[in-house]
Parts: C-alpha cells; structure tokens; sequence
C-alpha cells in the first residue's frame, strides 16, 4: 500500500527544520495578535446578572474595552477567553464543560463577581454547585459585587501580561 | 416540508442569562416552541428559611442584579408590615428615588439590547452611554452602581445631602435631553419600526387570561400600574401618568417603556423637589412576631409580588416571590408562533426577560 | 381616584360571592397585617369558588401559588387581584397532595402550578404538562421546599 504522506527521513528532515524556524520567528508575532486581540466569550452559569450588565457596560463608550482589541464573540470556537459570572448551578454545569470544551486552544477562564470565584451569598443551596474553580481551571478571579468595568478591565490586562 | 429544531440558549448571543428554548421551524415558519428554564434556579426561596430578616435583605438583594433595589424594597414592606412598623416619609421618598432611577436604568438597557439583537448597535452605545449618567447617580446616592445596599428594615441607610441634591438635579436634566432624543429617534427610525411592528401581537383578552403584567401588559392596553392602583407613600402624593398603547406588538413596547422612562425622569424630579426632611429610618426588632404579609411593587418589568409569613422567630418561615419574568414567559409561548425565524430575536428582546428573577 | 371601590367593598363583594362555599366546614377567613382578605377552603371548594367569581367578576388576575410544607397538609395560597388583593388557601393531606388544576379556568396559572409541583410534590390533576420548571435534570431528592421528614 502506498502512504502519501510517508516520506523519507532524508526528505523530513530539512522540512522540520524550516517549520521549527519559522515557528521560533513568528512566536513574537503570534504572542502579540493574542495580546492585543484577546476574543472574550460570556458565558452566566446561574448568576444575577449583575456582573453580566457590567461586562456589557465595558462594552459601551464609558468604557470601551474595544480599543484594548477586546471583542465580544458569539460562538465559542472564535474566543480565547471565558468570562465566567455567576454561581455554578447544576444545571449549567455540564453546558460549561462543554462551552469551554469546544474552544480552541490556547484558552483562558476569567471568574468574574465574588459568586464566580467563592460562590458569594449563595453557597451552601442544594442546586447550586460553587465557584467556577470546582467546575474549570481559573485563570484569574475577579471580585466584586458586582464586579466593577473598571475592575474587569484591570483584571483582563493582567491576565494578558502573563500571556505567551 | 422538513421540521428543524432550532436551540436557543442556554448559552447564546441573543441571551445574556441561560435559558433555552427550542423553536421547530418548517422552512421559515416557526410552528411551536418549547423552553426549559432552571439554569439559574439557586433556591432563594429556600434559603430565605435559613437565614435571618436582615441577612435575607443582602440575599434577596441579588435575586436579580438589574432590578435588585425594588426587590429589597418590597421584602423591607412586607417585613416592616409584620413588625407593624411606621417607616418615615423621607426614607419612603428615597427608596422611590432609587426605584424610579432603576426604573430608567433597565428600560435604557432594555432599549440597547434589543437594538443590538436587532442589528442597530449605534442605539445600543447611545443607550447604554446615557445609561451611565443613571448610574452615576446612583452611586452617588448609594456608593454602588448595580448593587446598593440601601435599605434596611424600618427605613434605609443612607441620606442625600444638600450638595448631591443640586448635583443629581443637574443630571437630571441632562438625562431629561439625553432620553428624549432617543425616544425621537426610536419613533423616526425606519428599520426598527419595520422590525419591530406587528411582531409578537398580544391582545388585550390574552394578557388578562395568561395574567401578563408590566409594560407588556400596557402596550396591549390594560391600564395597570401598581404605582398608582395599590398606593403608598409617596406615590400616592406624587402626579404621575401611566403610559398605555393599544397596538400590544414589540413596537409598542418600546414605544410604552420610553415614554415610561420620561415619566420616571419626571418623577425623580418631583421626589427630590417634595421630598420632606425628617429620619430614615426606625429601629426594627430581630424577633417579627407571627403573621402573613405580602407586598407588591411595580418593578421595572411590573408586578413583583413578595408572600412573607413569620412563625414569631428571627427567621422567617416562608418567603415566596413571584416576579413579573414569569408570566412573560408565558406569553412567550403565545407569541413564538407563525412568525418567521427573523422575528424570534424581536420577540426575545421584546419581553424583556430577566431570567435570574424568574428561576430564582 | 375616583370609579375605583376601597378595599373593604371589595373585601365584602369576595365574600358575598363565596358565601354559600364559605358557610360549610373546613372554611374559615382571616387577613394578613395590612388587611388583604384571606378565605380559606376545603380543597374540594376551590374550583368552584373560581368559577364563581370568573362569573361574576371576569377574567381573574392570579399573581401566584404559594405553596408551604406544614406537616401533617401541605398549604396552597392562591393569590388574586381585583382591585385590590385577595388570597384563597386550601390544604392538602401531606402524603397525597392531589387537587384540581386551573388550567382551563385560569391560563395564566400553568408554571406556577408546574413550579409548586416541582418545589412541593403536588399533583394537579388536568394540568397537560407537569415537566419540572426549576428543578435541574439531574436532582434526585425530595422536593426541595418539604421539611426534612422528622423520626417520630
């Protein structure tokens, strides 16, 4: 049987080489798009919607976290960050999973409001699971309640710092 | 022709809360609808049992964070009723000062979410800048944007001051410019009134017998509004319309709660003119001796109704809540019929849902 | 306001209206602390206390179904505006809480019967669909607003 892609070691070599080079000189063009475009998913998984009326609000002209390259996308596959609100319920717990599941690496998960990061007054009810940590690894916890734009932009900015 | 199931929710653009809704479509028809509420169901009810009056207050709070001041302010009602409280005027005038700026807030936001549904994201920046001179208020009067804080049981927290009266009258007026030009813009503007007109029609028999409140029901011309119908003060010392329409589509919604916020603009206004001096509160006792109490608030999205019975100790015994989402939602069910595809985000964005208020 | 009745003649029309169902036993009245009406009822009363005043009144204004778990019934407060508020409350044997629904007289009553019998157990016979409304899929307990089952 003949394998297209099977080539000689002779062949592969020097095409390994050429992708390890340009992969070591697009790295600081790539680590710059991801800062300076991070695409934010929101997802509420059970919260009051506080916190997700001033995720919108940073949206809008006070704010404006578009000039920092921050949009708000609509389908998972296009984000690079979840920004999670709200208390886990149960019933949102597997669409979670599932929402962070279907995005693309390299992904980041922003807890957003005291609820997202501890599970804030509603701890302890039967159908309420907790913090977005017993659920997803957290990238970066933002509290308050709600959480202000100010602080949500802040909270972004650092977490772009540390990204590679 | 083939039936497609198209999902909605619970995670979805149109949506800024988890719900889902199922819509069978034949080609561009929508046929029927089903919806699956719960993914925001914390049990409040039941932790309401749990806890004591005054620790319900920060629970109860956070119910709903668009509409969260109205809700502490009904359940401060019903307990000050228990207690057989007299809460003073001025604290009375204040609480309706934050009801009737929550009031602006959420039909501004309203307003920006359903013309970014629709595709007109200009309104939606407009709506939303001239809502932050709302908040801004708001956070002079309380110290929070969304979250207040304010009440507590037998009168609130916190006074106004002189200086801040003059500085919020002088919003005032700006957001009275600010809302009035968007009102003009929402009649003249052609693409959402081709949107939004006879789409999701409710006549006036259907909201009585699917017992649909708020702007929905006034659009579709029931004349209630539990602000003037079950008075107390201060609105039964303050003048004020109550804005009706009769055409009961997505359009005279928008145009009832625009003409509504100007109202509420208004009302601020004679709040903070009429408003008496005097305290702000009277101390309440932690033991509410044993009784049945219920009040009832226009919320922003109409009636909210609170059941508190007290079994004479520090906890209550039963706290029910009954939020204007819920029959809303029911008339979904009327309304996500025959129309086509294109019309289910004028719909979803016409009721105006508040789903953390209605799963609790 | 005027055109509009005060709250004793509306309190008074209720009770005209339900007299013959409130002479019986098992009826008693009292009002919560601001003075709203409260008829309490057999549970076999209800349905045709509802027909009774959609005759004479219309079409009813139900804000909700509060239901409370209070061994050995389980209450159910039915709450209606006409001008004013007025609530009906029944109770229902605890191990078999069974009553009519009010689907048919009342539309706008169908999630809070699903929700009572999602928080509560109760079973509303007529009602077409009783799928849990708050509930998540996945919850296997009793429902959540019964007290604990105490030994003894």
């Amino acid at each position: 049987m003949h394998y297209p892609n099977k080539k000689s070691e002779a062949v592969m070599e020097p095409r390994r080489q050429i992708r390890v080079a340009l992969q070591r000189l697009l790295r600081p063009v790539i680590r710059w798009a991801r800062r300076n475009s991070p695409w934010i998913l929101h997802f509420n998984s059970g919260g009051c919607n506080g916190c997700d009326i001033e995720i919108l609000a940073t949206l809008t002209p006070r704010y404006d976290v578009e000039r920092l390259g921050i949009l708000k996308e609509a389908s998972p596959r296009h984000a690079d960050i979840l920004l999670c609100t709200g208390p886990v319920t149960l019933q949102s717990r597997d669409r979670l999973r599932r929402t962070y599941a279907q995005m693309p690496e390299p992904k980041w998960v922003v807890a957003v409001g005291t609820c997202s990061c501890t599970g804030g007054v509603f701890t302890g009810a039967p159908t309420v699971v907790g913090s977005v940590a017993e659920v997803l690894p957290v990238d970066m916890f933002i509290p308050g309640c709600p959480c202000r734009p100010e602080a949500i932009i802040d909270g972004l900015i650092q977490l772009l710092g540390h990204v590679e | 022709m083939a039936r497609t199931i198209v999902p909605i929710g619970p995670q979805h653009p149109l949506l800024k809360e988890p719900i889902a809704f199922q819509i069978v479509v034949e080609g561009e028809q929508v046929t029927d609808s089903t919806m699956r509420m719960g993914y925001v169901h914390r049990g409040i009810e039941r932790l309401c049992q749990e806890r004591t009056y005054i620790q319900n207050l920060y629970l109860l709070e956070r119910v709903c964070g668009i509409c969260s001041h109205v809700h502490a302010v009904t359940y401060c009602r019903g307990v000050e009723s228990l207690l057989g409280l007299e809460v003073p005027l001025r604290a009375t005038y204040l609480r309706a000062l934050l009801c009737e700026l929550e009031r602006i807030h959420s039909h501004l936001l309203w307003l920006g979410m359903l013309a970014r549904n629709i595709g007109l994201d200009t309104i939606f920046m407009y709506a939303w800048r001239d809502r932050e001179i709302v908040l801004d208020i708001m956070e002079a009067l309380s110290g929070g944007r969304v979250s207040h804080a304010i009440n507590t049981i037998g009168g609130v927290r916190q006074d106004i001051t002189p200086m801040q009266r003059e500085v919020i009258w002088g919003q005032l007026d700006k957001l009275d410019q600010q809302v009035s030009r968007l009102l003009r813009v929402v009649e003249h503007e052609r693409s959402l009134q081709a949107r939004t007109r006879g789409v999701g029609h409710l006549s006036l028999e259907q909201v009585r017998r699917y017992c649909v409140v708020g702007p929905i029901a006034r659009a579709s011309g029931l004349d209630v509004d539990l602000r003037r119908d079950e008075p107390r003060p201060p609105y039964d010392r303050l003048n004020f319309d109550v804005v009706t329409h009769t055409a009961g589509d997505v359009w005279a919604r928008t145009l009832v709660r625009m003409q509504e916020t100007l109202v509420s603009v208004q009302l601020c206004r004679e709040i903070l003119r009429t408003m008496p001096d005097g305290p702000i509160a009277v101390s309440a006792r932690r033991r509410v001796p044993p009784g049945e109490a219920i009040s009832r608030s226009e919320a922003p999205r109409g009636e909210l109704f609170y059941y508190i019975r007290s079994d004479g100790s520090d906890r209550p015994a039963r706290v029910k809540i009954r939020t204007p989402t819920l029959p809303s939602l029911l008339s979904l069910q009327i309304q996500l019929k025959a129309i086509t595809i294109a019309d289910i985000s004028v719909i979803l964005s016409g009721v105006d849902l508040c789903i953390a208020c209605a799963d609790r | 306001m005027s055109g509009i009745p005060n709250r004793d003649a509306i309190n008074t029309l209720v009770l005209r209206l339900l007299s013959n169902l409130t002479a019986g036993p098992g009826a008693f009245t009292h009002t919560t602390t601001d003075g709203e009406l409260v008829i309490q009822l057999p549970a076999h009363a209800l349905r045709p206390a509802v027909s009774c005043l959609i005759d004479e009144i219309g079409i009813l204004h139900l804000t909700t179904i509060t239901g409370e778990d209070l061994p050995p019934h389980i209450a159910l407060r039915y709450h209606f505006w006409h001008h004013y508020g007025f609530t009906l409350e029944i109770e229902l044997p605890r191990d078999r809480p069974v009553v009519a629904s009010l689907v048919d007289l009342v539309p706008g009553v169908a999630l809070y019967e699903r929700e009572v019998h999602d928080m509560l157990g109760v079973l509303f016979e007529g009602h077409p669909d009783l799928r849990p409304l708050l509930l998540p899929d996945e919850w296997q307990g009793p429902p959540p607003l019964r007290k604990e089952d105490t030994h003894g």
